[in-house]
């Protein structure tokens, strides 16, 4: 044993002294690794800190989230609270069950006026998480009911801000949306409910109507599995549950089936097939890598040939030289491993700062022991891998050279595993280039749609309406009035419009309608986009009118009831019919039918790419002056205001800003985005895509030229006593050329060959996984061909030309 | 019978100087030498005294320091890389002591090399040469093999066959039969001589005096400088006293 350990120290010595002998090669092959497991190993970070770490509560593996699923829409988190009420009281599968939604406004005072980001939340939601507040209690069930005193959780952040991170918070008074209320906890730091929450009230207390509709879904439901009872056993009882249900309520609930989730897999399952795809196209960088280490050191072996012959011949077994092999890719292998950690570790943060969009639990994408233990198998693995080859060839090439006296032709020997290694480089490579390809194709197509609105020199900003303003729906109608006047106003702003929905945020609200007299059986209705709108949304938005009218000043809470549809929704209602004049029945919007006064264009509120993807291709207009007196508190937390300009929007933003400030100077808008960014943001997913796949592609291929330099250079050092034979027997200058050009060609087109059916497959993977891909390749084939074959043809030029100049004396002299 | 001859090969007052890591070796100092068409010239001498230089300039490999080279009556000595190129896949056979066959070629595909190097030439005129090269050296029935299947001397007619297919001026073998055991050393003797009474004009290094006189002509080379038969007895006598 102790033998053994100091035969492999032995090795180690040697191998350190042959790989610093050469420090160019020990330099170029730790890099080229550093940069393949570096680059695997951040991604890895991140797919280990979102999707593969339990959550940071207790007992994660036990909490699910509830969903509603019909046969028309598939599965959608929403809950409506009676359906939510008789689950908490009857399903036995689970210990707790607990429900919130969104909400937020304008916390007045202690401090400045501020608009938070709030959450409605049952009494036992933290309780169902087992999590515990840092300060006081969580609201108790009787809080937890309309007409019971206002009481809040702030969170640490408010806390610290507001209160002086005072511990006797608890009982102190706060106000919130213009109300008072009495602070009865604090929330521990980090705690998110689909993004950080600063306070948090009885959902209980809500008065708003849709509380009492089976068919209004705006509720997450999260449980609690009892002990020993198993997801499969919850998603029975559920579903004998929502059978229940179906019959009691067949208006609401027919056809609609609550099915259990993992809470983990509800948090990022928008995000899981990008991270995958990611380290899916990483891991082809790294296997670049590990190819290239591999030529290189298999060229090494090879060069070595007769030292291992000689060591045969001194009585070395075969294992010893396998086993030197790999020592020393396992050196080189965890030296480019740690160097890979290292650039993991620094790199992570900026590179979460690219990410598009908000990424779930994105602050547990760390270094840890995951991380380590990933790292460290792959620096063995990737060993292993490129260590292989030459070990196997040491192997063979060592007893061959023994046993056979000195050949004399002239012959290549090592051929077929080397050009099987670049066949692999150029293929890899391949798909790579062609994945950037078909995500830039993307890009460039989809954006170049039209969005269906004039993007330009449009403000758009949601509105923290005074509180004072919510004491009433007629001091509501004229704080919203006044706001728009104040705003025309300012000479740079052309026209001012209010809506509750704005092209490409977040926040939209579709509804179920039919165009007949009869309904359609439940949960078979067609949905429709609803947005609210003031009369000059149209002319903001310049949005096309295709017939009829917009909605006007004249459509008010005692006319007629009337809708503005799209043209996609005209054709699917109205299928070759005028729709003006046509009636229509929307149960959001009360019980009779409205009057379609007219037809505008379609709006891809879905994002450029996602719109054509999105279940809902119908949208409709209603006056935001019908909305009923009760909704108007409910409505104006949602309007946002949107503003054209004269001059480019992003100059307004001071402007417009100050004039929102309202006679109280109590008004603020936040969340300010010029028409222009959100479109841009619609697409970030595929530019982020685009940009890593530009990088990994361009790293791949740069690695591939590497690789097929190292391996040409390599052959055609081998080839020399033959190229001088040629050239004796009259071979030009450009023969030659050609001869090793042709080579690396034949080798370079297998690998392309290769790419091609493997880059099928991936189209397909990316069209799963992207929205707005499109399969057909043939374009993007035209422009990764030749890159790549100039390329390769480049990498082998050098060589090649060494290769023409070969005296062809050697010919002559050769032994 | 020799006057009558016209010359092939001119050299007059040729040197070479190699120059590595400032050493200057004087391979050859001022060698002359006629070559006739039809001869069959063998060249000897100790090693290192410049055979093999002398027949890489002949052969248009390398290039003289200083002298001149008159090949078929026009001056070679100045040529660049690719005209010498052409000319030596015209004018000149090679015939290596190591044979210098390719191993991923066949026996067929070898001799065809150096045919392939010319411009337009139509591929039945390239078979119809090698099948006759092939079979003038006795080795058309093999041609499908490669040389790592045939024997030494198999090995080296197929040389000779590739010399011949061009239908070279002149043949240059550097000590063909140096890799050969004394049997098949004869038999490729046999076929140069053979080839010399066909027309051939031949120019083989050889230091076995056996083989020397198999040529009708023999130049003894000594320190890069071509001596006579007697003043080359006396040079050698000074050398081993
Ligand atoms: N490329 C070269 N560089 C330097 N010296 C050389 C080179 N080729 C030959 N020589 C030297 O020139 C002399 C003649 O060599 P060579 O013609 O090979 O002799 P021979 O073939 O008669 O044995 C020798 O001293 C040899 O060392
Ligand atoms: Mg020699």
């Amino acid at each position: 044993m102790q033998e053994k350990m100091s035969g492999i120290l032995q090795d180690i010595r040697i191998a350190m002294r042959g790989l610093l002998q050469r420090p160019g090669f020990a330099l170029l092959a730790i890099l080229t690794l550093a940069v393949g497991t570096g680059a695997t190993t951040l991604i890895f970070t991140v797919v280990s800190g979102v999707l593969l770490k339990p959550l940071g509560y207790q007992d994660p593996a036990s909490l699910v989230a509830l969903h509603v699923r019909t046969e028309k829409t598939g599965d959608r988190w929403g809950f409506s609270y009676p359906d939510f009420l008789d689950c908490q009281r009857e399903c036995r599968s689970f210990d707790g069950v607990a429900a919130w939604t969104y909400s937020g406004g304008t916390v007045s005072a202690p401090g400045q006026p501020e608009y938070v980001d709030g959450r409605q939340i049952s009494s036992d939601l933290f309780s169902v998480l087992h999590v515990p507040l840092t300060q006081g209690r969580s609201f108790l069930p009787a809080e937890d009911q309309r007409g019971s005193a206002p009481v809040a959780i702030i969170s640490t952040r408010l806390w610290q801000l507001r209160y002086a991170s005072n511990p006797q918070v608890v009982g102190m008074p706060l106000t919130y949306e213009g109300k008072a209320y009495t602070v009865v906890g604090v929330a521990p730091p980090g705690l998110q409910l689909d993004g950080d929450v600063d306070i948090f009230t009885p959902l209980g207390q809500t008065t708003e109507p849709r509380m009492q509709y089976r068919a209004a879904h705006f509720l997450h439901v999260l449980a609690r599995l009892r002990s020993n009872t198993t997801l499969a056993q919850a998603q029975t009882e559920l579903a004998l549950f929502s059978g229940n249900l179906a019959k009691q309520y067949p208006d609401s609930n027919a056809g609609m089936t609550l099915v259990p989730h993992t809470l983990q897999s509800e948090l990022v399952q928008d995000v899981r097939p990008t991270l995958w795809l990611l380290l899916g196209a990483v891991s082809l960088v790294l296997l670049i890598a590990c190819v290239n280490v591999a030529s290189l050191l298999l060229t090494r072996v090879v060069s070595r040939e007769h030292e291992f012959a000689l060591r045969l011949a001194l009585g070395a077994s075969r294992w010893l030289l396998v086993r030197q092999c790999f020592v020393e890719s396992g050196i080189l292998g965890i030296c480019g491993g740690l160097l890979g950690l290292l650039c993991a570790m620094f790199g992570t943060r900026p590179f979460l700062q690219f990410w598009p969009g908000r990424l779930p639990r994105a602050e547990e994408a760390h270094v840890d022991w995951r991380v380590l233990l990933f790292s460290l198998s792959l620096s063995i693995l990737t060993a292993l891998i490129f260590g292989l080859m030459p070990a196997l060839r040491a192997n063979k090439s060592a007893i061959e050279t023994a046993l056979r006296s000195r050949s004399r032709n002239i012959a290549g020997n090592a051929r077929k595993p080397l050009s099987g290694f670049v066949v692999c480089q150029i293929a890899l490579a391949f798909v790579l280039l062609t994945s950037a390809g078909i995500i830039g194709r993307t890009l460039l197509h989809v954006s170049s749609r039209n969005p269906g609105l004039d993007v330009h020199n449009v403000l758009t900003a949601r509105v923290a309406i005074s509180p004072e303003a919510l004491s009433s729906p007629e001091k509501a109608r004229a704080a919203w009035k006044e706001l728009m006047d104040s705003l025309r106003a300012d000479p740079t702003v052309q026209s001012v419009a209010l809506t509750d929905t704005v092209p490409m945020r977040e926040g939209e609200n579709v509804v179920n309608y039919w165009a007949t007299t009869t309904p359609p059986p439940p949960n078979q209705a067609a949905e429709s986009l609803a947005v609210g709108a003031s009369p000059d949304y149209l002319k903001v938005m310049r949005i096309p009118l295709l017939r009829g009218r917009f909605v006007d000043e004249a459509d008010r809470m005692d006319s007629r009831q009337v809708v503005v549809i799209d043209e996609n929704m005209a054709r699917h209602a109205f299928p070759g019919e005028n729709p003006v004049g046509k009636l229509l029945w929307i149960p959001s919007m009360g019980p009779r039918p409205v009057l379609v006064v007219g037809v505008v264009g379609h709006v891809r509120h879905w994002g450029l790419a996602g719109d054509d993807l999105s279940r809902v291709q119908d949208q409709f207009y209603y006056p935001l002056g019908q909305v009923p007196d009760q909704l108007m508190k409910f409505f104006s937390s949602i309007i946002s205001v949107v503003v054209r300009t004269n001059i480019p929007a992003l100059n307004t933003v001071d402007t417009v800003q100050r004039e929102a400030r309202g006679a109280m100077g109590d008004q603020t808008l936040y969340e300010l985005r010029t028409m222009e960014q959100l479109v841009s943001a619609s697409l970030d997913q595929q530019r982020f895509l685009l940009f890593l796949f530009a990088i990994y592609s361009g790293v791949a291929l740069l690695l591939a030229c590497i690789g097929i330099y190292g391996v040409i250079a390599y052959l055609t050092s081998q080839r020399v006593p033959e190229i001088g034979v040629r050239i004796a027997l009259g071979a030009s200058r450009s023969d030659i050329l050609g001869l090793v050009l042709r080579q690396s060609l034949v080798i370079v087109l297998a690998g392309i060959s290769v790419g091609i059916l493997a880059s099928f497959a991936t189209g397909r993977i990316l069209k799963s996984l992207v929205p707005g891909v499109q399969t057909s390749q043939a374009a993007i084939f035209v422009i990764v061909l030749p890159l790549l074959l100039a390329a390769a043809l480049f990498a082998s030029y050098i060589p090649a030309r060494r290769a023409a100049r070969v005296d062809p004396m050697v010919a002559l002299r050769y032994e | 019978m020799a006057e009558t001859r016209q010359p092939l090969i001119q050299i007059e007052e040729l040197t070479k100087v190699f120059y590595t890591d400032e050493i200057e070796t004087h391979a050859l100092s001022g060698v002359h030498l006629t070559i006739s068409k039809g001869e069959y010239v063998a060249m000897s001498g100790p090693s290192g005294c410049g055979k093999s230089t002398l027949l890489s300039i002949i052969g248009l490999l390398d290039t003289p320091t200083a002298g001149k080279y008159l090949l078929n009556n026009k001056p070679v000595e100045n040529l660049d890389f690719g005209d010498r190129s052409r000319l030596r896949n015209q004018e000149i056979g090679f015939i290596f002591q190591s044979f210098n066959l390719i191993g991923d070629l066949t026996v067929y595909e070898n001799v065809e090399l150096p045919l392939t190097y010319r411009q337009k030439m139509p591929s039945a005129d390239r078979k119809k040469r090698v099948m006759e090269s092939l079979e003038r050296v006795g080795m058309a029935h093999r041609v499908r093999h490669y040389p790592s299947q045939l024997s030494g001397g198999q090995q080296q007619r197929v040389a000779v066959a590739r010399a011949l297919g061009g239908h070279p001026s002149i043949l240059l073998a550097d000590e063909p039969t140096g890799n050969l055991d004394s049997r098949n050393g004869e038999a490729v003797m046999e076929l140069l001589q053979n080839l010399h009474r066909e027309g051939a004009t031949i120019c083989m290094v050889t230091h076995d005096p056996r083989f020397a006189k198999h040529a009708e002509r023999e130049v003894h080379l000594f320190d890069g400088k071509v001596v006579a038969e007697e003043e080359l007895q006396k040079l050698m006598a000074d050398v081993h006293a």
